[in-house]
């Protein structure tokens, strides 16, 4: 339980909350300016996409509204409102996937863990360039889980709550996160020292 | 350049994630130092190292948070605020396509599943045709009335009853 006379965050949060259950709108900004940027990278790591993550984003805030009445001020806001956005983030990757398994057809699509556009081969040699390339070939839920320990530096339970898996599934998950990295990695390093052979 | 066993890596490569993970490799001092000679001797191991802290750092994306972002957010959610909500409308559909589903595909199945029972004892059939069909009509009617009055846009269609009251009154 969290003790909410210790959080002043979540005490600010419940007045704002509380003036949007009473219908004022305009809290809304104040709740976006103080979890936009976090949210923002949240979702841009889940979806890989920075126009998809905004289109998420601003449905995530549309959802936010509808249900704001229904919220309990009990519990803390961050935490639901990411978790919001998580379920929305994956119905639109399973809206996508259904789409794409229907007609084959790759779109356009502006990465966000997208290596430098140099086509130098040392460029690509670069570490960082291939952890970027590593990233975009993970699958969703490994990159989420990856931003959740290294860049929300959250720790594994709190992981667990937050993606509401067991503690023992969010170890192997982020393990298994890393080695297939690595496995990733290996075929890049190897076509690449083909490449720069030819 | 050192020799390279596949296997030795492999093991080397779990101890650096546990390293990545938790801040610190598995297993005993000696285990340790054994890792840092094998880096500083297997270049695979080296660059795996490099990619995985790589991965790291890739999380530090630029803000994707902007003003225009918010200025967005923020004129979508108050024309959604502004426009009436025909949730109830898109809620009455699926349930009015379901009741018709209810009251007609189903007891014709369950007529042609007891179809000698009905021969055999047609006013019981009949009784209990008419107790499934009003027990089921209550069910759906409940569940939409549930929908349209505690669900989306159950605020607008109240607003709009308590205009249309006030308009008869007046």
């Amino acid at each position: 339980m969290i003790d909410l006379e210790k959080t002043p965050t979540i005490r600010a949060d419940i007045e704002l909350i509380r003036k949007l259950q009473a219908g004022d709108f305009q809290p809304v900004g104040v709740l976006m300016d103080r979890y936009g940027r976090d949210l923002m990278h949240y979702l841009a790591s889940i979806m890989n996409n920075r126009e998809k993550a905004e289109d998420v984003f601003q449905e995530t805030w549309s959802r936010v509204l509808e249900s704001i009445r229904r919220f309990d001020l009990n519990q803390p806001f961050g935490p639901w409102l990411f978790r919001i956005a998580r379920n929305l983030a994956y119905d639109q990757l399973r809206k996508e996937k259904r789409w794409r398994f229907s007609f084959q057809e790759p779109r356009e699509e502006s990465p966000v863990f997208e290596p430098s556009t140099d086509s130098v081969f040392d460029r690509r040699l670069a570490d960082r360039d291939l952890a970027k390339e590593l990233l975009a070939c993970l699958e969703p839920m490994y990159r989420e889980i990856l931003w959740l320990r290294f860049f929300n530096d959250k720790s594994y339970q709190e992981i667990a709550e937050h993606c509401r898996l067991p503690l023992g599934t969010v170890k192997t998950r982020l393990r298994r996160a890393l080695q297939k990295a690595a496995l990733l990695w290996e075929e890049m390093a190897g076509d690449t020292d083909v490449r720069t052979k030819t | 350049m050192s020799e390279r066993k596949p296997n030795d890596c492999q093991s080397y490569r779990d101890q650096l994630i546990s390293l990545l993970l938790e801040g610190k490799a598995k297993g005993l001092d000696i285990e340790q130092e054994r890792l840092s000679g094998h880096l500083s001797g297997c270049p695979g191991c080296r660059s795996f190292w490099a990619a995985i802290t790589g991965l790291k750092s890739s999380f530090d994306l630029p803000d994707f948070y902007t003003t225009g972002l918010k200025y967005r957010t923020m004129k979508r959610l108050a024309a959604e605020a502004e426009t009436p909500d025909h949730g109830f409308l898109g809620l009455m559909i699926p349930v009015s396509l379901l009741s018709l589903l209810c009251w007609f595909a189903i007891p014709l199945m369950l007529l042609t599943w007891l179809f000698d029972y009905w021969l055999a004892r047609p006013w019981h059939s009949l009784l209990l045709s008419t107790l499934l069909l009003t027990s089921l009509g209550f069910l759906i009617g409940s569940l939409a009335f549930l929908g349209l009055t505690r669900g989306r846009g159950a605020e607008q269609l109240k607003g709009r009853m308590k205009e249309l009251l006030e308009g008869f009154h007046g």
